[in-house]
């Protein structure tokens, strides 16, 4: 009997834990038990970063990957100013896993599961109402490089607030914004103290859950097989759930006083494309201008 | 010659506090400028959350082998209180060797993450500071915890039992 | 190996250790050790060191920690630690006015500090030879200083609220002021502890000190730097100013200011005072990743998994669970310090508070007084040592102990009022909001 620990930085309470949950059942159905899946919720086997580490060190079989410098395609194009197709999701995911596939297997690394999906990253401000483009010096909570990018061109000021000190600078007004995924906002109560939500649907989004390549390859093909079928049936069990947990999240804020402002498809589309044009040379450095067209190509024909 | 050694050592431990203290100093000073940027200017400093924050990893390492010099390990000492200078001898290496296998075993830990991390790239998502920076000082605070503790066991085991008479 | 020969088996090896007298912070570790290698083998035991020494430290919430000690440490080197006790009792002609003094000054040190080790460190410092020179019980002078340094986490700012607030998402600022006024009941409860004790023990308390009342002056040149700095670190976090680390930050450039402006601070006071710092930070350093190392253990055989859903298995009342809970951490603080076993526990405890359904922030400040209770009992108290090695070795580590038993269980009783009355705890917060 095998066992493969998957590390998550999602707690129990996260719906996306059900899907490693249900992915981990079939595993084990699909193999007969040959195949165990022990799943470790809240980074609790490692921090947020240290998902190659982890994985090659065998600490963890199965890990989250950062935008890791060992991976530099993935790590400029795991989250891209794109408007999704939601209706082509999984196919768009599959696909791109495919992309970077080549790039991980170099590090010893093979995309299994894809994850936080593109229906997730949004926008909240304390005040009602906030336009997105016109940000007018506004203090806004970013992510990371593409996202601060963003923030400046819509003239606001991107600040990094380390993730543990997000709920206390949103209560007490230390920032005016938020760029964050709306399941991880939920649970991290933040409603309650910045309840104003730009729905902009401006990403592609998947933080791809890799597995140890060597500890992949000591499979059997038939336990190869079933693991990579499970893993893309609990991406199929989780879509509908996830988006109906995103759903209810926004739904029930909604009921407390929380507000949620859409942006008209047209604009949404102008804004992406600008900032598209201006992520162009990250991405052409990072992934190589074969590679780099090739993903363009992806994103072009599964965006709206 | 031993004694010498130590005396040697402990310097050094004194020369890494030191580091470590500069690098708190920094982070204060850095923090309240970024505060100021934020609040005052509106003008916010992109690296000081990420950069403090890597700061404190060698910070809180530097001062090991200083608070062994100085005895500022809380510790238990009911047992070694209720025993005659032979068996408190005979525990003082216990003790030494354990923290030996401890400090041996978090040193080599350190200087293999330090190893690892010249191509493992950057020390986080945000800034691409080579981690290594961050590892390096780490690992050497460290090592020179560990040669502390050896010299000390050292010293220890060359020492008559009656050195281990309790005080007073 | 069972997730409980797991659990039995690591806090064995932790008590046997601490019990040989090795320093804590190596007793988890080498707990941990046998475990790891175990399960991972040397080459996976090691990377998952790397990654769990890494992950700890490359933590920006936890900048408060060095920095509150060296906040504590420039006034307790500079006049203005010193003054403060001085004002907080002499000329005031009431018996037994330096004990009530020392609780007063660890209250005030409190609204600026936020460990309990240098809280009693600072007041202990100035106040123990002081007490011991004006013929006070050696159990009494302790044990107030050692209680009194508790003040610390439950009067704002606080590393412990600090640190649950972040484990659990519940607001600082509002942990902060619910805090407040638990802090003062405390610290009349303390009072009635010296009150008794001199009216049991009449020989352990001197008669009147006679000397004159500091003047007014002499009061706001005392009192005025710390109530500027608290101010300052309060109101940062609460109007949304700077964050609690950032708060943690600025108040320490504040005091460097005011301990060099007013409080007559040296060069080489200043340099004592990093270097006391780093010796501090040595300790955690080590401290908070062996911690989590051994937590990491615990994890990787599912130990608290397992714990939780036997527990949750018994389906308890609610004040049946809190009971166990206040149990579980009395019995634990015996044995790990308060910022290992909020790391540990915590995350694990929480869930199970909130379900049960109480008030997270009042919650909050009921764990607090328990880590208070924490660093006062022994074998592992931390307290207790400093106390113990601030008197040079003129005082008993049992005399401490048992100067500190009175103290404990007035923290008992304010548990059993927070329980009674909630609104001890909330009323403040809810009141401003
Ligand atoms: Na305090
Ligand atoms: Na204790």
């Amino acid at each position: 009997q095998t066992t493969l620990r998957l590390s998550t930085y999602v707690n129990e309470v996260d719906i996306r834990y059900q899907g490693f949950k249900k992915f981990g059942e079939l595993v084990a159905a699909k193999t007969q038990g040959r195949v165990k899946v022990e799943v470790f919720p809240s980074s609790t086997l490692h921090g947020w970063s240290e998902g190659v580490d982890a994985v090659l060190g065998g600490v963890s079989d199965i890990s989250w990957m950062p935008a890791d410098k060992r991976l530099p395609c993935y790590r400029v194009t795991s989250l891209y100013p794109m408007v999704v197709d939601m209706s082509k999701q999984i196919e768009l995911d599959a696909a791109y896993a495919a992309l970077v596939k080549d790039e991980a297997a170099k590090v010893g690394l093979m995309p299994l599961i894809n994850s936080n999906y593109s229906y997730d990253q949004e926008w909240w401000f304390k005040t009602k109402d906030a336009d997105l483009s016109k940000l007018g010096g506004k203090l806004v909570r970013s992510i990371g490089p593409l996202v601060s990018m963003m923030i400046e061109t819509w003239g606001g000021k991107p600040v990094f607030v380390a993730p543990k000190e997000v709920f206390q600078s949103a209560e007490r007004g230390v920032v005016d914004g938020i760029n964050m995924g709306v399941a991880t906002y939920s649970a991290w109560k933040l409603w309650g103290v910045m309840p104003h939500m730009v729905k902009a649907n401006l990403f592609y989004g998947n933080i791809i859950y890799m597995i140890n390549k060597k500890k992949f390859d000591g499979l059997s093909a038939a336990d190869q097989a079933a693991v990579l079928a499970a893993a893309r049936e609990s991406e199929v069990w989780l879509k509908p759930e996830y988006e109906k947990f995103v759903d209810t999240s926004i739904a029930d804020a909604v009921k407390q006083g929380g507000t949620v402002t859409a942006v008209a498809p047209a604009k949404r589309k102008a804004m992406v494309d600008a900032i598209a044009a201006k992520w162009t040379p990250e991405v052409d450095g990072a992934c190589g201008a074969e590679m780099a067209g090739k993903v363009r190509a992806l994103f072009a024909k599964n965006g709206l | 010659m031993l004694g010498s050694a130590l005396h040697g050592v402990e310097r050094l431990a004194v020369w890494l506090a030191g580091l470590g203290a500069a690098i708190i100093v920094v982070q204060m000073a850095w923090i309240s400028y970024g505060v100021f940027m934020r609040y005052v200017l509106s003008s916010p400093d992109g690296t000081v959350t990420e950069a403090t924050a890597l700061l404190l990893f060698p910070a809180a390492f530097l001062g090991l082998a200083y608070a062994l010099k100085e005895d500022a390990y809380p510790k238990v000492s009911f047992l070694p209180d209720a025993l005659g200078p032979g068996g408190r001898k005979a525990l003082e290496v216990l003790n030494l060797l354990l923290m030996l296998a401890v400090g041996g075993f978090f040193a080599i830990a350190a200087y293999d993450a330090t190893l690892k991390s010249w191509d493992s790239g950057a020390a986080s998502e945000i800034l691409l500071w080579p981690r290594y920076l961050f590892w390096a000082p780490g690992a050497l605070a460290l090592i020179v915890f560990t040669l502390h503790v050896a010299l000390k066991l050292a010293v220890v085991l060359t020492s008559p039992a009656d050195a281990f008479r309790r005080p007073g | 190996m069972e997730w409980y020969h797991v659990g039995i088996g690591l806090l064995g090896l932790l008590m046997l250790f601490i019990g040989i007298g090795l320093p804590i912070p190596f007793a988890l570790a080498a707990a941990s050790m046998p475990f790891l290698f175990y399960i991972q083998g040397w080459s996976t035991a090691l990377v998952s060191s790397e990654l769990k020494l890494w992950g700890v430290w490359i933590d920006y919430i936890l900048l408060a920690v060095p920095l509150f000690v060296f906040l504590g440490e420039l006034i307790g080197r500079s006049s203005i630690g010193p003054n403060l006790y001085q004002f907080m009792h002499r000329g005031v002609r009431v018996r037994g006015s330096a004990a009530y003094g020392s609780i007063a000054a660890c209250a005030g040190f409190g609204a600026v500090c936020g460990s309990s080790m240098v809280g009693s460190l600072t007041i202990g410092g100035v106040a123990l030879p002081e007490m011991k020179k004006l013929g006070y019980d050696s159990r009494l002078a302790s044990g107030v200083l050692a209680a009194g340094g508790t003040l610390s986490v439950l009067i704002p700012p606080s590393l412990i609220l600090l640190f649950y607030g972040i484990v659990t998402d519940t607001s600082i600022g509002e942990l902060f002021i619910a805090g407040m006024v638990p802090g003062l009941v405390l610290v009349l409860l303390f009072c009635v502890v010296v009150y008794v004790w001199g009216r049991l023990y009449p020989s352990h308390i001197p008669e009147v000190d006679r000397t004159a009342r500091s003047s007014l002056r002499q009061m706001a040149i005392s009192v005025g730097p710390i109530f500027l700095i608290g101010l300052v670190i309060t109101l940062s976090i609460y109007t949304g100013i700077a964050t609690p680390t950032e708060a943690a930050g600025v108040a320490a450039l504040l005091t460097i200011v005011l301990a060099f402006g007013v409080g007559g601070l040296t060069i080489q006071g200043f340099q004592d005072a990093l270097m006391a710092t780093m010796r501090t930070m040595g300790y955690l350093g080590l401290l908070l990743s062996a911690g989590v190392l051994f937590g990491f253990v615990l994890t990787y055989y599912r130990v608290p998994q397992q714990f939780t859903e036997l527990f949750l298995a018994w389906e308890l009342g609610p004040y049946m669970v809190l009971a166990i809970v206040i149990a579980f951490y009395i019995v634990l603080g015996m044995f790990l310090e308060p910022v290992s076993m909020t790391f540990i526990t915590l995350p694990t405890i929480f869930p199970l508070m909130q379900a049960a359904g109480f008030d997270m922030i009042w919650f909050g400040i009921v764990y607090t007084i328990t880590m208070e209770i924490a660093v006062l009992t022994p074998p592992v108290g931390l307290n207790l040592y400093v106390i113990q090695g601030i008197s040079r070795g003129t005082i008993a580590i049992g005399e401490v102990i048992h100067g500190c038993l009175p103290f404990i269980a007035s923290m008992v009783v304010l548990i059993a009022l927070l329980i009674a009355l909630p609104e001890t705890a909330t009323w403040l917060p809810a009141t401003l909001k």
